[in-house]
C-alpha cells in the first residue's frame, strides 16, 4: 500500500493532536507524524531542514490560533521560505474558528489547499491523505 | 442710494454679529449682536484689542494665517471659537473683509459672524458618540471571535473525545481518553467565566468611580508581590511627578496595575536584574501612566495586532493565559481611556495607560 512518509501537525490543541494521531495511526497511511505546538517551532524546523527533503512533510495540518506564532504568521514566514524548498508541501488549515473572515483569508492564500473546520472526522482525514497519495 | 445703504446696514445688524477694527485690530465698532454674544457692553469693547475675545482654542499658526490673509487685503472665511466676558466660549462662522485705501492697503477690517455654537456642539457630540460606537463595535467583533473560536474549540474537543469513546472497543483505550474530558470542561468553564467578566465590564456604565490615591494604591499592590520582588531581587522605581489622585473604579485601577506588574515579574529576563519603573504624568486633559520593565520584551512586528486580544500569548510560560491584557484593555476603554505598548525584544516593554481626568 502506498503511504505518506511524513505528516506534520502544527497545533497547540493537545486533544486534537492526540485524537488525530490516534486516528491516523490506525489507518497505516502515514509513516511519521511530527507535532509542533506553535508556528515558530515549526518554521524553525522547516528552515533547518529545507534542503533535507526526507525530513520535510508532504502534508501539514495547520491550526490558526496558537501562542508565540499563530497560523497566519506561520503562513507569512512559510511564503518567504517556500522558494527554497524543493518539495511539494500541501497545507490544510485546521481550525475550530467558524469566523467567516478566517475562512475568506484562507481561501485567498495560494499556499493553503483548503480550510477545514474542526472537528475533523477520521473519514475526512483518510480522504485528505488518500487524495494526496493519488496525486503523488 | 444713501437710504439703501443704511437699510443694508440695518438688515446686516439684524442678522449678523458685526465688528469693525482698525488696521491694528483695535475695535472701533460693535453692533448689538456682538455685545450680546460676547457679554461685553459696547463701552467695554470699543478701544479694546480684538484679542479680548480670543479663546486660546486655536493654534497660534492658525491665528497668524488669518492675519496674513487679511493684511494682504484678502477676505478670510472660517470657523472660530471665541470667549465671552464670563469665560464661556461660543463658535462663530466668520467672514473678515478688509476695507482698502487708495493705495490698496487695508485701513479697517469688518468681521461678520453668525453664531454656530449649537451646530458645533452637536458635531462634537456626534464625534464623541461615533468614537464610543467604534469601540463598542470592535468589542463586538472581539466577542464574536471569542465565541466562534475560544468557546467553540473546547466544545469540539469534548465532542471529539465522546465520539472516540463511543467508537472505541478497547476498554483500556476508552479509559485513557475518558480522563481527558474533565480538563477540557474546566478549560471551557474558565473561558466562559472570562467572557462573562469582560461583558460585565462593558456594561459597567454605572460603576462607582472612586478618587484613587495613586501612592497608596501602588503600595497596596506592591505588597501583594513582595515575595516575588524579593525573590527576583527586583528594583521598583516610582515617579508620580506630583500626580496624586486618579479617577477610576477601585477594582479597575487595581486590576490594571496588578496585571502590568505581574507581567513585568513573569516575563523578566534571566540575563539582567529586573527593574520596574512606574511613572505618572499630568497631561492636558489626561493622566498618563507608564509601567516599564527591562524584561523579555514582545516582538511587535509579529504581535502588534494581538497584544490585547484574548487568549493570545507571546512567550513560553506555563502561567500565560492571554487574559490579563485583554481584561485591562476592556477596563481602560470602559473608562474612556487608552492603553498601548512600546517594546523591544530582549530590552523591555513599556505599557502606557491614559486616564481621562474628567468623567463624562
Amino acid at each position: 500500500m502506498k503511504t505518506i512518509r511524513n505528516m506534520t501537525l502544527i497545533d497547540d490543541d493537545d486533544i486534537f493532536v492526540f485524537l488525530t494521531k490516534k486516528a491516523i495511526q490506525t489507518t497505516n497511511l502515514v509513516e511519521l507524524i511530527k507535532v509542533f505546538g506553535n508556528g515558530l517551532d515549526a518554521i524553525n524546523f522547516l528552515k533547518e531542514n529545507c534542503n533535507n527533503s526526507d525530513a520535510l512533510p508532504e502534508i501539514i495540518l495547520l491550526d490558526l490560533s496558537m501562542p508565540i506564532m499563530d497560523g497566519w504568521q506561520f503562513l507569512d514566514e512559510f511564503t518567504k521560505l517556500a522558494p527554497k524548498i524543493d518539495k511539494k508541501i500541501t497545507i490544510y488549515i485546521c481550525s475550530s474558528s467558524i469566523s467567516p473572515s478566517d475562512v475568506l483569508l484562507a481561501k485567498k492564500n495560494n499556499l493553503v489547499s483548503d480550510y477545514i473546520i474542526k472537528p475533523v472526522s477520521k473519514e475526512k482525514l483518510i480522504e485528505l491523505i488518500k487524495g494526496l497519495i493519488d496525486a503523488i | 442710494m444713501k437710504n439703501e445703504l443704511s437699510d443694508y446696514k440695518q438688515a446686516l445688524d439684524e442678522s449678523a454679529i458685526v465688528a469693525i477694527t482698525d488696521q491694528k485690530g483695535t475695535i472701533i465698532h460693535a453692533n448689538d449682536n456682538f455685545c450680546k454674544i460676547s457679554k461685553y457692553s459696547r463701552e467695554e469693547l470699543i478701544g479694546q484689542d480684538h484679542r479680548i475675545i480670543n479663546s486660546g482654542f486655536h493654534p497660534k499658526e492658525f491665528i497668524r494665517e488669518i492675519w496674513t490673509t487679511i493684511a494682504k487685503g484678502e477676505i478670510w472665511k472660517g470657523e472660530l471659537k471665541n470667549k465671552a466676558k464670563d469665560g464661556t466660549t461660543y463658535w462663530v462662522d466668520t467672514t473678515i473683509v478688509p476695507f482698502l485705501n487708495e493705495a490698496g492697503k487695508p485701513y479697517q477690517y469688518i468681521a461678520i459672524r453668525s453664531d454656530i455654537t449649537f451646530r458645533k456642539e452637536a458635531e462634537e457630540n456626534l464625534i464623541k458618540y461615533s468614537n464610543a460606537l467604534e469601540i463598542t463595535n470592535k468589542q463586538l467583533v472581539d466577542f464574536c471571535n471569542i465565541v466562534s473560536h475560544n468557546l467553540r474549540a473546547p466544545l469540539i474537543n469534548i465532542a471529539m473525545l465522546v465520539d472516540f469513546i463511543e467508537q472505541s472497543e478497547d476498554e483500556e483505550e476508552r479509559k485513557e481518553v475518558q480522563v481527558k474530558i474533565k480538563p477540557v470542561i474546566n478549560h471551557l468553564l474558565e473561558v466562559f467565566n472570562e467572557l462573562v467578566e469582560s461583558i460585565q465590564i462593558q456594561q459597567d456604565a454605572g460603576i462607582k468611580i472612586d478618587e484613587i490615591v495613586l501612592e497608596d494604591c501602588l503600595e497596596k499592590i506592591l505588597i501583594g508581590f513582595e515575595t516575588q520582588i524579593q525573590e527576583y531581587n527586583a528594583s521598583i522605581k516610582i515617579d508620580l511627578d506630583g500626580v496624586s489622585t486618579i479617577l477610576s473604579p477601585q477594582k479597575y485601577i487595581e486590576s490594571i496595575f496588578t496585571n502590568l506588574i505581574s507581567n513585568a515579574l513573569k516575563y523578566r529576563s534571566t540575563q539582567r536584574k529586573l527593574e520596574i519603573k512606574i511613572k505618572a504624568q499630568q497631561l492636558k486633559d489626561t493622566i498618563l501612566i507608564a509601567v516599564s520593565d527591562n524584561g523579555l520584551g514582545i516582538d511587535l512586528n509579529m504581535h502588534k495586532n494581538h497584544i490585547f486580544k484574548i487568549r493570545k500569548t507571546f512567550h513560553k510560560h506555563n502561567d500565560a493565559k492571554g487574559f490579563g491584557l485583554y481584561l485591562i484593555k476592556t477596563q481602560v476603554e470602559a473608562m474612556g481611556g487608552r492603553i498601548w505598548v512600546e517594546s523591544t525584544v530582549d530590552v523591555g516593554s513599556t505599557f502606557f495607560v491614559e486616564f481621562k481626568t474628567l468623567m463624562i
